[in-house]
This record gives structure tokens, C-alpha cells and sequence, in this order.
């Protein structure tokens, strides 16, 4: 086998890392977003990686 | 938090284990693994989701699988685990603080990493599963390792000191010889793990090389990785000998036996710290350490002649 691609190439789609409920999906469940759909994003990606997180801790830390 | 969830293999200090003993991992006899063979697919397709829907309700006896009866204890064991989880690391900034000003110790790591095939054999196949399934179903075995690839790099840099000053730990566990074949590392362990140590040093983060056991065999290997990268940890291997591979390249620490320093004498303690300094540190790049963690087994004035000497004897 020779060696891997540089990990880049691994990480995107809506099963990356980082993400269990992508922003993309949970979106279309609300109205139109009225205010800033970045801010909204950004909030909803990062506690969506706190669980992402949570998970691959249990399995590589404890 | 292991006992929020009801971590399955995690035998705890106090409860499992001796309370002044460290914690225990308990692995299954290869026929109740965590993980079966035929999971192989649903981990490759999406780790993340094989992990909350099939691995964790195995693993955790207050965690239940999607479409199974819910309790109110199941529902806490996710808040309580959360919530645990966060307690822990959060409490971590303060335990260093606290080892700075009052022990004068400075932290030495800062994030975690294993390499995709141990994770594999640490806590999903089991050892003994991963040995066959090396044999048996090996195009899985990559796969999978290549799943995970992105998620272990993720979680490694999330944790990862921000300011750059510490490196984050990789525990190495079974991906050496004699534990795996020549080939096993050649064409899996190091290809799968060897782009995530590049990708966290192009990130700015060295990676500290705790190579638990003896990884002599693996030593040019290692040697292929840019200056500066990793700083590699002795267990059992030959210290001498990693100097003279990796010296030129990387700074070295370990080396000193965790079994000297729990029967050892002083003076065999006192020894081997010179003889240690006088060989890898005459030109730097050395970190005095033990070989493994040290527990409480560890003599006192051991200890004490350990850290005596080094500075004593470190001095440029």
C-alpha cells in the first residue's frame, strides 16, 4: 500500500469530523431564518462538535 | 463520567481496582468484542454514527441503542457523561496551574492521538479479533483505519494547546512488532498514522511519541518524519540506540526504568541517570524521564535521586 493522501481529501461530506447533526440538515426543520444564518451556524456547529467530541473522547481517552 | 455511563471495560480505582493503583482496562474475550467482524461496514460508512448508535449502548451499561426502551436513567447517563466529561478537562487548566506554582513541574502534553490500528485493537475488535481479522479480512482492516483517520486527527487538534508550547500525546499500544507483522506496520499502522502526524506539525503541534514497549524495530520509520515533529518517549526500547536514529532529528526522553526506580537502590538510580545524560543529552535534546508513568510503586528517595541527579549531572 502506498502512502495515504494528505488527509484532506478524507474530511468532507456530511459525515466529517466534527459534525453529528450536520447544520445543512438541521436547518431545513426551522422557518426561514430571519437574523444572521452565519452566527446561527456557527453557534449550532459548536455545540454540535461538543458532542462529536464527547463520543470519539470516550473511545480514544477513557 | 465512566461510571455516569456505565463504562463497561473501564475498571476504576477504588471500586474495580485498589484505589492507589491507576485505572484498568478490561478487555473482553475475543467472542464478546465490542465490536463484531460484520460491523466492519457500518464503521466505515459513518464512524461517528456507528460509534453513538451501536459501539456506546455495547460499552456503556446506562447508554441504550436507537429504538430500545429509554429510561430516565438512560437519558441522564448522556447529560451526566457530558457533563462529567467537561468537569474533567476543564479541571485541567487549574491542575497545571497549580503544578506550576506549587511543585515548580510544567506541563508536558496537551491533547491525545492514537493511531487508528491501535484504536482498532484497543477498543473495538480487541486484540486477539484484530489478529485475525489481519488475516481473514484485511481490505476491512484498512477501510476502517482509514475511516477513522479524519476523526482521530480532529479530535487530536481539538484538544491541543493552543499557544503551541506543549506537544499532544500519541499513546502506542500493539502496532509494533512483535505484537503485529512487519507488513501490518509497513502497509497499516504507520500509512494511516503517519499523514496525521504530518498534517498536526503543518497545524504548528509536535506530537509526542509515547512508544509504550519497545519500537526499535520501527525506529527509521520514524526517521522519515521532518525535524523537529515529534519528541520520541523510550519505554523498553534500546535509548542508545534511538539516539543515535532519531537523535539528530527529534529530541528524546524516557529511558529510565520504572522497575529501577520501584526496587533499585539510590545509588543504581544515581548511576544510570549519569549514564543516560553522558550518552543521548551531551548535545541537548534530551528530557530526563521515566520509561512509563510513574505510580506509586515508585521509591520516594528514589524519586528524589532522580531529579537530584539530573540536575546535577544536566548541566551544558
Amino acid at each position: 500500500m502506498s502512502e495515504r493522501e494528505p488527509l484532506s481529501v478524507y474530511v468532507e461530506g456530511p459525515k466529517r469530523p466534527g459534525v453529528c447533526i450536520p447544520f445543512e440538515e438541521k436547518v431545513r426543520e426551522w422557518p426561514p431564518i430571519q437574523g444572521e444564518t452565519e452566527i446561527i451556524r456557527r453557534t449550532w456547529e459548536e455545540v454540535d462538535n461538543l458532542a462529536y467530541l464527547y463520543v470519539w473522547h470516550v473511545l480514544v481517552s477513557f | 463520567m465512566t461510571q455516569a455511563i456505565g463504562l463497561k471495560y473501564y475498571g476504576d480505582p477504588g471500586i474495580h481496582v485498589p484505589p492507589n493503583v491507576g485505572f484498568q482496562y478490561r478487555e473482553p474475550p475475543e467472542e464478546k468484542a465490542w465490536m463484531p467482524p460484520e460491523d466492519y461496514d457500518a464503521l466505515i460508512a459513518d464512524p461517528t454514527g456507528y460509534l453513538f448508535n451501536t459501539w456506546l449502548p455495547r460499552v456503556s451499561a446506562d447508554v441504550v441503542a436507537p429504538g430500545a426502551t429509554n429510561t430516565m436513567r438512560n437519558n441522564l447517563s448522556f447529560l451526566k457523561g457530558g457533563m462529567a466529561m467537561l468537569s474533567y478537562f476543564s479541571s485541567f487548566g487549574e491542575a497545571n496551574r497549580r503544578l506550576r506554582e506549587e511543585c515548580g513541574v510544567a506541563p508536558a502534553i496537551a491533547g491525545i492521538l492514537k493511531a487508528p490500528l491501535d484504536i482498532l485493537g484497543d477498543k473495538l475488535r480487541g486484540f486477539m479479533g484484530l489478529c485475525m481479522d489481519l488475516m481473514e479480512r484485511r481490505d476491512k482492516v484498512i477501510a476502517a483505519c482509514e475511516a477513522m483517520m479524519p476523526h482521530l486527527y480532529h479530535t487530536a487538534l481539538a484538544g491541543a494547546d493552543p499557544n503551541h508550547e506543549v506537544p499532544i500525546a500519541i499513546w502506542m499500544h500493539r502496532g509494533c512488532v512483535p505484537l503485529v507483522s512487519p507488513d501490518d506496520f509497513n502497509d497499516i499502522y504507520w500509512p494511516t498514522l503517519k499523514p496525521i502526524i504530518l498534517e498536526l506539525w503543518k497545524q504548528g503541534h509536535q506530537v509526542l511519541f509515547y512508544a509504550e514497549g519497545n519500537w526499535d524495530y520501527h525506529l527509521d520509520a520514524f526517521a522519515e518524519l521532518p525535524d523537529g515533529c515529534i519528541v520520541y518517549h523510550v519505554d523498553r526500547g534500546d535509548l542508545l540506540k534511538a539516539h543515535r536514529t532519531l537523535g539528530h532529528k527529534f529530541c528524546l526522553s524516557g529511558g529510565i526504568s520504572n522497575v529501577l526506580l520501584s526496587y533499585g537502590k539510590p545509588e543504581q538510580v544515581r548511576a544510570r541517570v549519569k549514564e543516560v545524560i553522558e550518552q543521548v543529552a551531551g548535545d541537548g535534546g534530551y528530557i530526563m524521564d521515566a520509561s512509563a508513568i510513574v505510580m506509586n510503586d515508585a521509591k520516594p528517595e528514589n524519586m528524589r535521586v532522580l531529579t537530584e541527579a539530573t540536575r546535577e549531572y544536566g548541566v551544558y
